[in-house]
C-alpha cells in the first residue's frame, strides 16, 4: 500500500519535474532571444517578461515542489539528528511531516478557491496581452497538492515504522555524506 | 511573547531537523495566527506563495544555478588549472597557488561554491597529490579556493542577499570582485607562508616551456568570453543582471554543446538538478516571506533597531559582534537559511548604524565562504574529502590556516570599506 502510494508520487513527480526542467530551458531561451531582438533588431518581445514572471517561473517553482522533497533537497539543520538513535529520529520526522501538512494542505485548499475565483470571475492581467490569471494561480494548488499528498504519505510510512520497527522509508542521509543531493547551493 | 514563543518553537523545529522553510513558514503562521487572528494568516497564505515566486529579478538565481552546472558538464575547468599551473607552478607553493587561481578563475563563470570545489577536488588535488604536496594543505586550499565562487560575479548567494536586503544587484555583484582578488591573494599568501615554514610540504616541479605557457592560455579563453558576457555587461550597464544571467547561461550551453558534453540525457539531469535547487531557495525565501509578516505585524525589527541603537557602545563593536555571530552560525548552519533568517534583521540595524548594506553584503558572504570550511558541517570540506577518498578531519586541519587569514582579510574589509566599494561606484549607471 505504502509502497504503491510512493510509486504513484515518483511518477507524477517524473512528469511534473519534466515539464519543470523544459521551463528552466525556455527561461534561458526567450531571456536570450528578448535581448538579442532588442539590442540587435531594436524589436523586444513585448510577450517575455509576464510569461515568464507570470507563469513559467510559477511553474519551475510549483512543479519541482515535490520532487525536491523526494531527494532530499529541502535543506534543513541536520547537525542533532544524525546523533539520536532511530526512534528518535523518527519521531522528529513524524514531528516534520505534521508541520509540513500544516503548511501545505491550506495553502493548496487556498490556492484552490483563489484559481477558481479568477477563472470563474475571467480575471486577466491589465496590458497589451490580456494574459490569465487563473492559469498561474492553478500552480498552486497543484505543486502544494502533491507536496501534500508525498507528505502525508511519509507520515503514515514513518510512523509505521516507529510502531513496527520496520525500516519502511530510509532515514534521511547525514549532511556531507550525500553531497551530490539537491542541497548545498551556496 | 508571543515573539519568544515563536522564536522558540522556530529554533526547536530547526534543531529537530524539520526543513528550514517548514520550520519558518509553521512557526511564523502560527505567530501571525496569535497576534492578527485566523482572517491574516488566510490573507497571508493565500497570497504568498504566488506573489513570492512571480518577480522578474528571481531567475537570476535558476539562470546562474544553470550556468554553474553547465560550466561544470562542459569540464573546461580542467585546462584552468594545467594553465594556472603552468605559469606559477615554479613558485613554492606554486601548485597551491595555481589552485586559488583556477578557483578564482572557475569561480567567476560558476556561482556556487560546491559546485567549485567538486571541480577543483577531481582536477588540481590529484595533481597537487602526485607532485608530493602535504596532503592536508592540498585539501585545505583546494575547499577554501572552491568558495571564491560565491564572492565572484554569478554568485547565487550574492543575487539571494541582494533579494533580501532590496539593494542593485548590479552593483552588489561587482562589488565582490576586488575583495575575491584580495581574498585570492590571502590564499596565496598563507600557501606561501606554509611553505616557508616547512619546504618539505611542497616539492617544486620542473619549468614548462614558454611556448606551452602560451599555447595553455589559449585554452582558457572561453572562459574569459564567458566571464566577459556575464560581468562585463554588468558593469558596462548595458545588461540587467536578470539579461546576464541568461546570456551567461547560454553561453555555458554553448560552451557545453561545443565540447560535445550535451546530450538528451545529461540536458535533462543538468535542468532538473537546476530546477530543484530553484526550488529549495525559491520555498526559503517564500516562507521567510510568511516570517516577515510576522515580525513586520509585532515590530520585534523596530524594537530590536531601537534597542541596539539606545545602546552606549561604538558602532564598531556591534559590528563585530554581529560578524562575530555570522562565523559561529556559519559554523553549524547552512548560508542560504543564515541570510534568509538574518538579514531582515540585520540590515536595518546596520542601515541604522550608518553602513552601507552593500558593503555589509560582501563581508557577509566573506564570513559565509569561512563556513562553508569549519567544522562540523562546513561543506566543502565533506566535498574535498569525498572527491579526494581522504578522511575530512584532515581537510579541516588543512584548512585552519586559511580559517585564520580569512579572519585577517575580514578585519582589512572592515576597517578599508573602499577595497569594497571602490569598483562599483565607478559602474557605468
Amino acid at each position: 500500500m505504502i509502497k504503491a502510494s510512493l510509486r504513484a508520487l515518483t511518477a507524477i513527480e517524473k512528469l511534473t519535474s519534466a515539464i519543470a526542467a523544459c521551463f528552466m530551458f525556455a527561461i534561458m531561451i526567450i531571456v536570450f532571444a528578448d535581448v538579442v531582438m532588442r539590442y540587435v533588431f531594436n524589436r523586444p518581445f513585448s510577450w517575455a517578461y509576464d510569461l515568464i514572471s507570470l507563469y513559467i517561473m510559477a511553474g519551475v517553482f510549483f512543479l519541482s515542489l515535490s520532487g525536491t522533497y523526494a531527494v532530499n533537497g529541502h535543506i534543513s539543520v541536520d547537525i542533532l539528528l544524525p546523533r539520536f538513535n532511530a526512534a528518535i529520529q523518527r519521531l522528529c520526522i513524524i514531528i516534520s511531516n505534521l508541520v509540513g501538512l500544516a503548511i501545505f494542505i491550506p495553502i493548496t485548499w487556498l490556492g484552490y478557491l483563489r484559481a477558481l475565483d479568477n477563472l470563474s470571475s475571467g480575471d486577466v492581467l491589465a496590458g497589451a496581452i490580456p494574459w490569465p490569471t487563473w492559469a498561474s494561480a492553478a500552480f498552486v494548488p497543484v505543486g502544494a497538492g502533491i507536496l501534500a499528498l508525498r507528505l502525508a504519505v511519509h507520515l503514515v510510512a514513518n510512523t509505521a515504522s516507529l510502531l513496527t520497527g520496520q525500516d519502511l522509508l530510509p532515514l534521511p542521509a547525514i549532511s556531507g555524506h550525500g553531497v551530490e543531493k539537491a542541497g548545498g547551493f551556496e | 511573547m508571543t515573539a519568544v514563543l515563536v522564536l522558540g518553537l522556530l529554533f526547536f523545529l530547526l534543531a529537530i531537523g524539520t526543513p528550514v522553510a517548514f520550520a519558518m513558514a509553521f512557526s511564523g503562521g502560527l505567530g501571525l495566527y496569535l497576534t492578527g487572528g485566523l482572517p491574516i494568516l488566510m490573507g497571508v497564505l493565500q497570497t504568498t506563495p504566488l506573489s513570492a515566486v512571480t518577480s522578474y529579478e528571481l531567475i537570476t538565481i535558476p539562470m546562474f544555478l544553470l550556468m554553474a552546472d553547465l560550466v561544470l558538464l562542459s569540464g573546461v575547468a580542467d585546462d584552468l588549472f594545467k594553465t594556472a599551473a603552468a605559469w606559477v607552478g615554479r613558485i613554492p607553493g606554486g601548485l597551491g597557488m595555481a589552485t586559488a587561481l583556477a578557483g578564482a578563475g572557475f569561480g567567476s563563470i560558476c556561482g556556487t561554491s560546491t559546485a567549485s570545489a567538486a571541480t577543483l577536488s577531481s582536477t588540481s588535488l590529484p595533481a597537487m597529490i602526485r607532485q608530493g604536496y602535504e596532503p592536508k594543505m592540498a585539501a585545505g586550499v583546494v575547499a577554501i579556493s572552491g568558495t571564491l565562487a560565491m564572492l565572484l560575479p554569478t554568485s547565487v548567494a550574492l543575487v539571494i542577499f541582494g533579494l533580501l536586503a532590496e539593494v542593485n544587484i548590479g552593483k552588489l555583484l561587482i562589488s565582490g570582485i576586488v575583495p575575491a582578488i584580495f581574498v585570492t591573494i590571502t590564499i596565496m599568501a598563507t600557501i606561501y607562508l606554509l611553505v616557508w615554514l616547512d619546504p618539505s610540504r611542497a616539492p617544486t616541479i620542473k619549468a614548462v616551456s614558454w611556448s606551452e605557457r602560451f599555447g595553455l592560455l589559449w585554452q582558457v579563453s572561453p572562459m574569459v568570453i564567458l566571464f566577459s558576457i556575464v560581468t562585463g555587461t554588468i558593469y558596462l550597464g548595458v545588461a540587467t543582471p536578470t539579461e546576464a544571467s541568461a546570456f551567461g547561461a547560454f553561453g555555458a550551453f554553448c560552451l557545453a554543446c561545443w565540447k560535445r558534453k550535451i546530450n538528451p540525457t545529461s540536458l535533462y539531469v543538468t535542468l532538473r538538478h537546476a530546477a530543484q535547487g530553484t526550488c529549495m531557495i525559491v520555498l526559503i525565501i517564500m516562507c521567510a516571506h510568511i516570517f516577515g509578516y510576522f515580525f513586520t505585524l509585532t515590530q520585534v525589527t523596530q524594537n530590536i533597531v531601537g534597542w541596539v541603537g539606545a545602546l552606549d557602545v561604538s558602532r564598531w563593536v556591534i559590528i563585530t559582534l554581529i560578524l562575530c555571530g555570522y562565523i559561529v552560525l556559519g559554523s553549524f548552519m547552512d548560508q542560504i537559511a543564515i541570510l534568509v533568517l538574518t538579514v531582515p534583521i540585520v540590515l536595518p540595524l546596520i542601515k541604522a548604524l550608518g553602513f552601507d548594506p552593500i558593503w555589509f553584503g560582501v563581508i557577509k558572504i566573506v564570513t559565509a565562504e569561512v563556513g562553508m570550511i569549519t567544522p562540523p558541517i562546513g561543506l566543502n570540506c565533506f566535498i574535498v574529502a569525498r572527491y579526494a577518498g581522504r578522511p575530512v578531519g584532515e581537510v579541516f586541519q588543512g584548512t585552519f590556516p586559511h580559517f585564520i587569514a580569512h579572519l585577517f582579510a575580514i578585519a582589512i574589509f572592515v576597517a578599508f570599506p573602499d577595497i569594497i566599494l571602490w569598483l562599483p561606484n565607478h559602474m557605468n549607471r
